[in-house]
């Protein structure tokens, strides 16, 4: 090129020069555009720099703050001057620019050319460096660049610089932009980020949003369980609520609730959804004993529940409930019972959250359930208490009457000991009492005897019960015997008939009278009077003669009146 | 004047027991024997002459009981007194029939024992006495074995 300019006129190689340098501008430009990093930048500056100038070798460096030192790039200088001048930068850069002013935009730079009068133990010369520029960008961001002497050893003119300014001026309009767009990229970065945490914000409210909801949920069915088992005090009445409120809860279509106290005898069973006629309290104790029985609710403690495994939930039997989840629990020893939902009507499956609710659910219910059970209790034995205080009242009413009976006893026992008393005093005189009780007690037992022996005796005469016979007087039986038209009969016994009697009187006492009467007047007329005779004051023997001489068919019998004594008194003959 | 060994001899209780314990027998056995045969007894006593007619049957049905009674009474040593004064008053009752009937020379019987066979004489109405004199001292000195002291002694004890 040094040949062909020596041929051209000095303006027109002016004017290659200058247009030379235009285009290595513009090609530097695009060439900065295209780079990403500042280093690059810079680097491809102090070639471009280098090129354009013909210098042979040059540094460029930037100070870096954070790291208090800088970083330097070289090209045509030995290890040992870039070593110097990355060594002494930061004072290299002080000493040449610090008057650069301090301007966010644009930005200042300038353009110093070592003199030759220049310390040759300076960085610059030992590197032999002829031009240096210094730029500033914003506080931090300062650079310098050096050049080394043209190899055409011509000096430095002013297009040159003006070249030199253009170039770092446009390569601190790169480096802006590298550093716009690097904040831009951290700030993209950022907002990726930024997004990233919001998803992630957004996620976690998700969550915290089901979590609350879940909670809510929880709450609400504490809330409802409490609300409705609050204040019941029947086992029976505790059951049917709790179902309730479970199907409520859980949005099952049907469910049942067993439960059984073989302390008390009591089994009671909530259906809800279904209906099985069997599923009734007598069934319940079966049931649970076969559930019981079979080792799935041995392992159960006092207050404790468990869910039944889902394998076993088909050999469950619940009547003709198809449950979806069943649970086993345990009060105390000899309370049990067993519960049982079908499908959900929202979701037909039981998730973990479900199962683990619907235990914590049956836990509290336990508790209302343990309480209704104490209440019982407690209701029962104020109950037999009363029972007891009522026996006891009873208890003391017939003690207060065994006392009365007692004491009545007792002044019956004194009247008794008194009427001994008296009796002993009667035994030793005689008591009219006595006496009148044997007379009445021989008058009673003779009475009944003979009204039932064989041989009794009529109590009154026997002549009371006939009519009377007529009566004949002395004379005219006197004449009747006298003229033998009548028979005269004696009545009286043997003995006194014996002693005296009226002549020619026939003697039938009444205890031979069939007998005499079959001897001596069987063959006589019938129509012929009899006179009888025969009184004492014991007996009227001639009454009695009569009579049964009237009954043997003798119509003519009479009694003599007055007897043996009136006769005797008319004179008449006795023997 | 009677020896005073001679006096409580007579006296002694022992006595009373054993002529009341015979007393019994004899109305016992009188009553048991007279109790199946009323008519006949009836007739006895109408033979007397001293009971009204009316009261004839009625006499034959109940003195053998009350004779029956008042032995057993006076065997068990019950109301002691009281039945040897019922007692005393019938034997004094037969006595007085025999002896009106003795006066009257009545040939009827007895029928003390027997309904038939035994007629009355004095001899029956000495033994008539004798018991009456019996029963006297039954009432006045007997006072030993008598059930009703034993019922008294228990009636103590409750």
């Amino acid at each position: 090129m040094a040949t062909h300019a020596s041929h051209l006129p000095l303006s027109i190689l002016e004017a290659e020069r200058r247009r030379f340098l235009r285009k290595t501008l513009c090609d530097a430009q695009v060439e900065f555009e295209r780079l990403e990093s500042s280093a690059k930048v810079i680097e491809s500056a102090l070639l471009t720099a280098m090129g354009a100038l013909g210098s042979a070798g040059g540094f460029i460096g930037m100070l870096q703050p954070e790291a208090n030192g800088a970083k330097v790039v070289a090209r045509g200088m030995d290890s040992g001057a870039l070593a110097l001048i990355e060594e002494n930068f930061k004072e290299l850069v002080d000493q040449h620019f610090s008057a650069l002013a301090i301007a966010p935009y644009p930005f200042h730079s300038d353009i110093q050319v070592i003199p030759e009068t220049v310390s040759p133990s300076s960085p610059l010369a030992i590197a032999h460096v002829r031009m240096v520029v210094g730029w500033r960008m914003g506080k931090t961001l300062t650079g310098m660049m050096g050049l080394g002497a043209a190899i055409t050893g011509t000096p430095f003119m002013e297009r040159e610089i003006d070249f030199l300014y253009n170039l770092v001026d446009h390569m601190m309009a790169a480096l802006r932009s590298i550093a716009a767009n690097s904040v831009m990229h951290t700030l993209k970065n950022e907002l990726d980020l930024a997004r990233q945490r919001a998803a992630e914000c957004s996620l976690r409210n998700e969550a915290a949003k089901k979590e609350l909801e879940e909670t809510l949920f929880r709450l609400s069915g504490f809330n409802d369980i409490f609300h409705e088992l609050n204040g019941l005090r029947k086992s029976d009445r505790v059951l049917d609520a709790f179902l309730l409120v479970l199907l409520g809860i859980f949005s099952a279509q049907s469910g049942t609730l067993l439960y059984r106290d073989d302390a008390t005898g009591q089994s009671h069973i909530a259906v809800r959804g279904f209906d099985d006629k069997t599923a009734q309290p007598a069934a319940v104790r079966e049931k649970l004993a076969a559930v019981f029985g079979s080792g799935q609710g041995i392992r159960l403690g006092v207050m404790q529940a468990i869910i039944v495994p889902s394998e076993q939930l088909k050999s469950l039997d619940l009547f003709s409930l198809q449950s979806s989840i069943a649970i086993l629990f345990k009060v105390d020893q000899a309370a049990r019972g067993m519960l049982g939902l079908g499908k959900r009507l929202v979701e037909p499956q039981y998730g973990a959250k479900e199962r683990e609710l619907l235990l914590a659910f049956t836990h509290t219910f336990l508790a209302f359930l343990k309480n209704s059970k104490s209440f019982e209790t407690i209701q029962r034995l104020n109950e037999e208490q009363g029972k007891k205080n009522i026996e006891l009242e009873k208890t003391v009413l017939a003690l207060r009457e065994s006392r009365s009976t007692i004491a009545g006893l007792e002044k019956a026992g004194e009247r008794i000991k008194a009427a001994i008393a008296k009796a002993m005093a009667r035994t030793t005189r005689v008591a009219v009492m006595d006496v009148a009780l044997i007379l009445v007690a021989g008058m009673v037992l003779g009475l009944i005897y003979n009204y039932a022996s064989p041989s009794g005796i009529p109590v009154v005469p026997r002549m009371w019960r006939h009519p009377p016979s007529p009566q004949i007087n002395i004379t005219d039986t006197h004449m009747l015997l006298a003229a033998r038209q009548a028979i005269l009969v004696d009545a009286r016994p043997a003995e006194f008939y014996k002693q005296r009697h009226i002549r020619g009187a026939l003697n039938i006492p009444l205890t031979l009278f069939d007998f005499v009467y079959m001897m001596r007047l069987s063959q006589i007329d019938p129509q012929q009077p009899i006179v009888v005779y025969g009184r004492t004051i014991s007996r009227h023997y001639d009454e009695e003669i009569a009579y049964q001489l009237t009954q043997r068919g003798h119509p003519n019998v009479s009694i003599l009146t007055g007897g043996l004594n009136a006769w005797e008194a008319k004179g008449f003959d006795t023997d | 004047m009677i020896p005073t060994n001679l006096k409580a001899m007579l006296t002694h209780p022992r006595l009373a027991l054993a002529l009341r314990l015979y007393i019994a027998g004899l109305f016992i056995y009188a009553g048991m024997v007279k109790i199946n045969y009323s008519a006949e007894f009836a007739e006895t006593i109408a033979s007397y002459r001293m009971v009204p007619y009316w009261g004839v049957n009625a006499m034959a049905i109940i003195m053998p009981w009350i004779e029956l009674i008042i032995g057993i009474l006076l065997v068990g040593g019950v109301r002691v007194r009281s039945a040897i004064v019922v007692a005393g008053s019938f034997l004094v009752m037969f006595a007085v029939g025999i002896a009106v009937n003795l006066v009257w020379k009545a040939p009827i019987d007895c029928g003390c024992f027997h309904t038939l066979g035994e007629t009355i004489s004095w001899k029956t109405l000495m033994r008539d006495v004798i018991w009456v004199a019996m029963a006297v001292h039954v009432y006045r000195y007997d006072r030993i074995f008598r059930l009703e002291l034993k019922i008294d002694w228990i009636a103590r004890e409750m």
